[in-house]
């Protein structure tokens, strides 16, 4: 990781919608690399714009604002063919493995459909390529002819990462892939994507809600709040000490194993819910549910200084991480 | 039609699952069977026999003879060779119109949408039968016009539903997914999106015939569908108006009309039920 | 016939289900009404403008029928007149024109305004549409709201069939079979027209001619009047009636499942003063937003029924142009109907939005 350039450079990335009550800005400003062969995780709690930006990503979002790069180029310049092959190197797993899946198709027919639109190769390589990609992603060629509303969550999700990877993509795009399954089968999937990483060299950009998941798949990973980050760093140094009050009350509300520690913890430090995206709070957005909020907090918007975008990031008081402390 | 069904393959939605959605199928299944063999098992329904003009029902006649001594029954068996097609070829002129414009108008938004609906919306606005009437009347009259004055009157009906169907379905991720792979918006909509809204489509269609039927005999009936001498339902009904004293001739043609109107409400119902198709 | 369009599905923000309230809806939706009822109206013109210009193969012939075509003249005076060799707006101006100064065109048959002949026929097919509106709702409302306090008992079956039948029945079968039934076989109405030739119709007033005959103090004629609106009133009143009892039953039955009843269940209420009560008025309430849609229903039944029945209203006008070919008079009889149901539409939802308040209240 030297000098080389970042297979995604994500500039100042904002992402609206217009909506009968007004505009939300789910997307605001945000700066993201993921250089190649890494995995970055996106991490924030439900409806803080993780989705819009995973779509913004690969254009499925307009951008109100700001540019995204891929393997130098702004994806923002291209349409038509060079659009969609460009497509073909980065694609993207969805949140929802129950609705990402066309109820028409069969599990061959959704697979083979990239190859179809870019119309890779004989339809007897291509069905060779489709019987591969199941292979790799743990689902025999017994699923070729089954209908999504036939598999259980764990079969659909594998079927939306082997349609993720049957173009050769360079970047996967995991928007939650592991958030609508049971746990067990979670630790499968992650483990399924760590080893296609190994395999393939495919950088991931991994979207999480809990801090928890991330933590053994991820190299660095982002902490996003209301469309904006407000910490980011390395998934080790982030989980030993993180230095947002945000990422502080994400990682006392991840489940912790130990009991006793579970009585220990600290009270939460964020109470209440994600504010209005339609009227953000001025200034720091977190400041409603920061127990360290002072009136400066109201007024200026804190940049990301040092991967931290807090006013007060160096009179905080120590942060004692329950997940440390129960030894992982 | 609260959101597009789910499951596979589509059309098991048609499936009929309560006894009186089979009644209503053998009827129609009945009727179309009646019509396919009707020169086979039925006297010439042109014959014209002068002597027997308006005879009452007997065993040589069972539903007796219209004022030009034509048997009654073998005219209502080829009847359906007329009526039922015309609400067919309704049903699908008014389909192959209204579902791509509706889906277009759906998918791209903007102007077009604007237009269509507006469009649609004025044609909805008017009373259908007295506007294809209209219609029918301006092109002349003839079978073509028939379908044709009824399909105008009726295709916006299938724009809205296609295009509701391709607005609650461009919103779903697997619509997202097609469009992440590289599909060009055209492929997105024909190949992924109205695949998926076909079911529902299709079995608002099909719970149509009825009403198409009824509304091609009508026109036959006002004299702007099927000319006579051919024999069609609604025609014969016309006809056989001017003789009220020989209620044969225009009753019998009516109630086939009505016997197949009836099984496709019978069909429906079901549907109905479940707040499908109407 | 032709069944109301699926309602349009507002799928676009399925997130934010921004309820607004349900009177606030409404009165926003009759404002909107009302703005956009000339642009609605100036479409139908438009429409009826284009469909006489582009669809007939020779618009001459349309308007003038075979005999008028023959005459230079007359085909001159016809170009001048619709000035067909302008530009296409500048027709459509002049075809509006006329509109507003009551031209109509000249019927082909009859070569009279068809602007005098419609105002002649259109008030007895209001007679006939409203008087078959009374009949379907007095059918209607007690038979589905009978039907679904016995939900799945014999009766409830009987009427779920004979109002299928009812919905199924084309107007002119139906006229055709009470007409033979009940004038020709048992003699219980009159037959074909509005009056007894031999009665002198009263004079007119509001050109419904029972209220006018009650008006002019003629009781007999009133009643002669009423006894030949029978026929035709009845067979469209049953068809609409059976389509009332549909509707009424299935909102009755998905009301009496609702939270409200089993709280009124709670209260010890019985059976009856529950549907008495609160369902009737949930069913009621659905029903009346469904009077104006069925008006366009009534028009386009009217045709064939007035046609059998004989009674002289827009709809056996209609009929006589459309076998004649009489293409003005079905033009002019079309846009009639057209802005008839649209006024009549939107005068139903003004009553209707005034009427809900009060009913949502009680
Ligand atoms: N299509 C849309 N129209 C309007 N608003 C939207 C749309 N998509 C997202 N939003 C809004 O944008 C904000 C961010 O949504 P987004 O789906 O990106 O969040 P998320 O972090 O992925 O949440 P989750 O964890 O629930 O998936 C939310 O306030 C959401 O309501
Ligand atoms: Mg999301």
């Amino acid at each position: 990781m030297t000098t080389e350039e970042p297979l995604l450079e994500v500039r100042g990335a904002a992402v609206s919608y217009r909506t009968r009550a007004g505009t939300v800005t789910a997307v605001d400003g945000v700066d993201l690399t993921v250089r190649r062969g890494e995995i970055v995780a996106l991490v924030g709690e439900s409806g803080c714009g993780k989705s819009s930006l995973g779509r913004a990503v690969l254009r499925l979002e307009p951008l109100a604002g700001g540019e995204v790069r891929f393997a130098g180029v702004d994806l923002g310049t291209l349409s038509g063919t060079p659009l969609r092959q460009a497509r073909r190197r980065l694609q993207m797993v969805f949140q929802d493995p129950q609705s990402s899946l066309d109820p028409r198709r069969t599990v061959g027919q959704i697979v083979e459909r990239p190859l179809k639109v870019h119309r890779a190769g004989t339809p007897a390589q291509r069905r060779a390529k489709v019987a591969e990609t199941l292979d790799l992603v743990g689902l025999g060629s017994r699923f070729l002819d089954r209908y999504p509303a036939a598999l259980s969550g764990g079969q659909r999700q594998r079927v939306g990462i082997a349609r993720a990877l049957v173009l050769d993509p360079e970047l996967l795009v995991c928007d939650e892939p592991v958030s609508a399954l049971d746990v067990s089968i979670q630790a499968q999937i992650l483990q399924l994507l760590l080893d296609l990483r190994e395999r393939l060299g495919l950088a991931l950009l991994f979207v999480a809600h809990d801090l928890a998941v991330v933590r053994h798949l991820a190299d660095r990973v982002a902490v996003m709040y209301l469309g904006r980050i407000v910490e980011r760093g390395a998934v080790d140094e982030m989980f030993a000490l993180p230095r947002h009050p945000y990422t502080q009350a994400l990682l006392s509300a991840a489940p912790v194993p130990d009991v006793a520690v579970e009585r220990a913890r600290s009270v939460p430090l964020a109470a209440g819910d994600l504010p209005d995206p339609l009227a953000p709070p001025s200034g720091c957005a977190f400041r409603t549910r920061c127990p360290h909020a002072r009136p400066v907090c109201a007024e200026v918007t804190p940049a990301l200084v040092h991967d931290v975008a807090c006013h007060r990031q160096d009179e905080l008081p120590p942060f004692v991480s329950p997940i440390i402390h129960s030894g992982g | 039609m609260t959101r597009p069904v789910e499951s596979a393959p589509g059309l098991r939605l048609l499936r009929p699952v309560s006894p009186a959605q089979w009644v209503g199928l053998s009827i129609i299944a009945a009727w179309v069977l009646l019509a396919v063999l009707a020169p086979l098992v039925s006297a010439d329904p042109l014959a014209q026999q002068t002597a027997d003009r308006l005879q009452a029902p007997s065993f040589a006649h069972p539903f007796g003879t219209d004022q030009l001594g034509r048997d009654v029954l073998s005219r209502v068996l080829h009847g359906g060779r007329a009526t039922l097609p015309i609400g067919v070829s309704i049903v699908l002129l008014a389909t192959l119109v209204g579902v791509p414009l509706g889906a277009l108008a759906g998918f791209v938004r903007g102007w077009l949408d604007e237009a269509v609906m507006r469009v649609a919306d004025l044609l909805l606005a008017l009373p259908a039968l007295v506007l294809a009437l209209a219609i029918a009347a301006a092109l002349g009259p003839s079978v073509s016009s028939a379908v044709i004055a009824i399909a105008a009157v009726m295709w916006p009906r299938y724009a809205r539903l296609a295009r509701g169907q391709v607005l609650t379905l461009r919103q779903r991720e697997f619509v997202l997914a097609d469009r992440a792979t590289g599909a060009s918006p055209a492929q997105v909509l024909w190949q992924t999106v109205l695949p998926n809204a076909a079911p529902v489509v299709t079995l608002v269609a099909v719970l149509d015939l009825g009403t198409a039927t009824l509304a091609g005999a009508t026109l036959s009936f006002l004299g702007l569908g099927v000319q006579p001498p051919t024999p069609e339902w609604g025609a014969m009904v016309s006809t056989a108006v001017q003789t009220p004293e020989a209620w044969w001739a225009s009753l019998f043609p009516g109630f086939a009309l009505v016997s197949f109107v009836v099984a496709v409400n019978l069909y429906g119902q079901v549907f109905d039920r479940k707040g499908l198709g109407r | 016939m032709v069944t109301p369009a699926p309602a349009d599905e507002a799928a676009v923000d399925t997130r934010r289900p921004l309820r607004r309230g349900r009177r606030g809806g409404r009165r926003r939706s009759i404002a909107r009404r009302l703005v956009t009822l000339p642009f609605l109206l100036l479409g139908m013109t438009l429409l009826m403008f284009l469909i006489s210009r582009f669809l007939p193969a020779d618009p001459a012939v349309a308007f003038l029928g075979n005999n008028g075509a023959d005459n230079q003249q007359a085909v001159d005076a016809f170009n001048a007149r619709y000035g067909l060799d302008r530009p296409l707006w500048e027709q459509y101006w002049i075809y509006l024109d006329r509109l507003l100064h009551g031209d109509l065109g000249t019927s082909i048959s009859t070569s009279r305004p068809v602007a005098d002949e419609l105002a002649a026929a259109f008030p007895a097919t209001l007679e006939l549409a409203v008087a078959a509106l009374l009949i379907s709702l007095v059918v209607g409302i007690p038979l589905g709201i009978l039907a679904a306090a016995r939900r799945s008992s014999l009766f409830d079956r009987l009427t779920g069939g004979a109002t299928l039948l009812g919905v199924s029945m084309p107007p002119f079968v139906l006229a055709l079979l009470a007409l033979q039934v009940l004038y020709l076989q048992l003699g219980w109405v009159a037959g074909p027209g509005r009056l007894d030739p031999f009665l002198d119709p009263p004079p007119t007033v509001t050109g419904l001619m029972t209220i006018d005959a009650l008006l002019a103090g003629r009781p007999a004629v009133a009643l002669d009047v009423l006894h030949h609106l029978v026929l035709p009133a009845v067979v469209l009143g049953v068809i609409h009636g059976a389509f009332f009892a549909r509707v009424v039953r299935s909102t009755m039955v998905d009301a009496l499942r609702g939270d409200f009843v089993r709280t009124a269940r709670g209260k010890g209420l019985s059976g009856r003063v529950i549907v008495g009560r609160h369902a009737f008025r949930f069913a009621l309430i659905p029903t009346l937003s469904l009077v104006g849609l069925t008006f366009g229903e009534l028009f386009a039944g009217a045709i064939t029924v007035e046609t059998i029945t004989g009674w002289p209203g827009v709809g056996r006008y209609m009929y006589n142009a459309a076998t004649k070919l009489d293409f003005p008079a079905v033009m002019a009889g079309t846009l009639l109907i057209g802005i008839a149901y649209v006024l009549v539409n939107l005068i139903v939802d003004l009553l209707y939005g005034v009427a809900d308040p009060r009913v949502e209240a009680s």
